[in-house]
């Protein structure tokens, strides 16, 4: 009954004997090696980019200077803005919950002042995140929880934009 | 003979539906109103607020989620929403500008690569800020919302995601389908004792204009049948019913409409207004 429902309406009648074409439109037969290498390939990748950041959040304390990170620690910034990018398109996760758990956590650091609560945000979620194998939305809920904690802001970016270093905007240019 | 002084009452504020826009929507204000709150003991906001919290907030980022599902691109959606006149357009250019400020490299060229995904991020931070938005209204920002007067479904339902799109914010409202509330009901119970003071307030007030208009048109009709559109034209009075009895003091920005209801429901009306934007 099931392979008759997912049967193509222009196949054959058969269902005995499918016709070529409907092969061809299935996703050709990985091996399950290959499957294998390549999730541990995601895995390994992901780990790879949390243990570098993990890393560089670890060193901006060095830079902080009262409450506000001082100018030095620009590279820690830059650095940490171009692993969560590599991190989104990593592949790992459940869905997109990996890229829901970069996309709050870039809603909170890009383009802002960085102050000790997004340090301490940073510190405390990104060895949380690291230590993960299964990202899905308990770590997207962990990441809002922590945000809030840290006394930050959950809706930056949307209809909220506090501490933003430069404000942008699309104007539409009219004719005269 | 012990010389006990009573405790001072409780002060309770009912946040009317700008102020509790305010609070989420920008910074500066929501540091000024969080100063402000502190000296209240409670917190109060009514149903019908979250109603209104739905139809502009909450229903613009659902439009705007729902849109970048549909077309995949950022600036088509932003030029679809925007170029247009709409009574929301300046919240949605407020929403995109915001978007792009965080998503959006401080310099770029934008190409069909990277249209395509900031509208993917835009879209997945939707997906979370959506419910969330619901839920700080309704859970977070305040003590307790009043409900019990108007059981109003509208409020109570969370936005809700579907495979790839959230569902109808504010379906028509129709008795006996997904309606039990009993607004009709409120509005004939206490609007003949308040009509006579609120025509005296209409002639300054659109908002309270319309707010009889909708009064009268329930008690002069038997099957009258409100959907959230007519509740929300008479917004503030039905906020203001909502909390009579239970809240000491009105807040709102909007003194023109609730200095008079304040008076009317007697509430302590407190006006919010922000000198520290009109000092810069």
């Amino acid at each position: 009954m099931e392979s008759e429902q997912l049967r193509p309406t222009n196949a054959r009648v058969s269902i005995d004997q499918p016709s070529p074409a409907i092969f061809e439109r299935w996703e050709p037969r990985r091996s399950r090696s290959s499957d294998h290498a390549s999730v541990e390939g995601r895995y390994r990748r992901f780990r790879e980019l949390c243990d570098l950041i993990v890393e560089e959040v670890r060193r901006a304390d060095d830079y902080m200077d009262a409450e506000v990170l001082r100018d030095e620690g620009l590279e820690v910034v830059v650095e940490v803005l171009a692993l969560l990018e590599q991190l989104y398109d990593c592949g790992w996760g459940e869905g997109e919950n990996l890229k829901a758990v970069v996309v709050a956590v870039q809603s909170q650091v890009n383009n802002a002042i960085w102050k000790q609560p997004h340090l301490a945000f940073l510190q405390e979620f990104m060895p949380y995140l690291r230590v993960r194998y299964v990202v899905d939305e308990t770590a997207v809920d962990e990441c809002y929880a922590t945000i809030e904690r840290h006394g930050l802001d959950p809706f930056r970016g949307t209809i909220s934009l506090d501490g933003a270093l430069k404000k942008y905007r699309i104007e539409e240019v009219r004719e005269a | 003979m012990s010389n006990v002084v009573p405790p001072p009452a409780p002060t309770r504020a009912l946040l009317d539906t700008t102020v509790q826009v305010d609070r989420v929507k920008t910074g500066a204000r929501k540091a000024h109103l969080d100063r402000l709150l502190a000296t209240f003991d409670w917190k109060l906001a009514a149903s019908m607020s979250v109603v209104e919290f739905k139809a502009t907030i909450i229903q613009e980022c659902i439009n705007i989620h729902n849109q970048l599902r549909l077309r995949g691109r950022l600036t088509a959606v932003r030029d679809a929403l925007i170029e247009k006149d709409h009574p929301q357009r300046a919240l949605r250019a407020h929403v995109f500008n915001n978007l792009i400020t965080v998503y959006a490299p401080s310099s770029f060229t934008i190409d069909d690569a990277q249209d395509a995904r900031l509208a993917e991020k835009a879209r997945i931070r939707l997906e979370r800020v959506i419910p969330g938005l619901y839920e700080w209204f309704v859970a977070k920002s305040v003590d307790s919302i009043l409900r019990d007067r108007l059981e109003c479904n509208r409020a109570n339902e969370p936005p809700r995601k579907k495979r790839a799109a959230f569902e109808t914010n504010l379906p028509i409202c129709r008795r006996g389908k997904n309606k039990s509330c009993r607004v009709e009901a409120v509005i004939r119970e206490a609007a003949p004792a308040l009509l006579p003071a609120l025509r005296t307030v209409a002639a300054s007030s659109e908002q309270v204009t319309r707010a009889v208009g909708v009064f009268d048109s329930v008690i002069a009709n038997a099957k009258s049948d409100l959907s959230h559109g007519d509740c929300r034209r008479a917004g503030d009075c039905l906020i203001a019913l909502e909390g009579q009895g239970s809240a000491t003091h009105a807040l709102s920005s909007n003194a023109r409409e609730w200095d008079p209801l304040s008076k009317l429901m007697g509430f302590s009306f407190v006006h919010v207004t922000y000198p520290e934007e009109k000092s810069r």
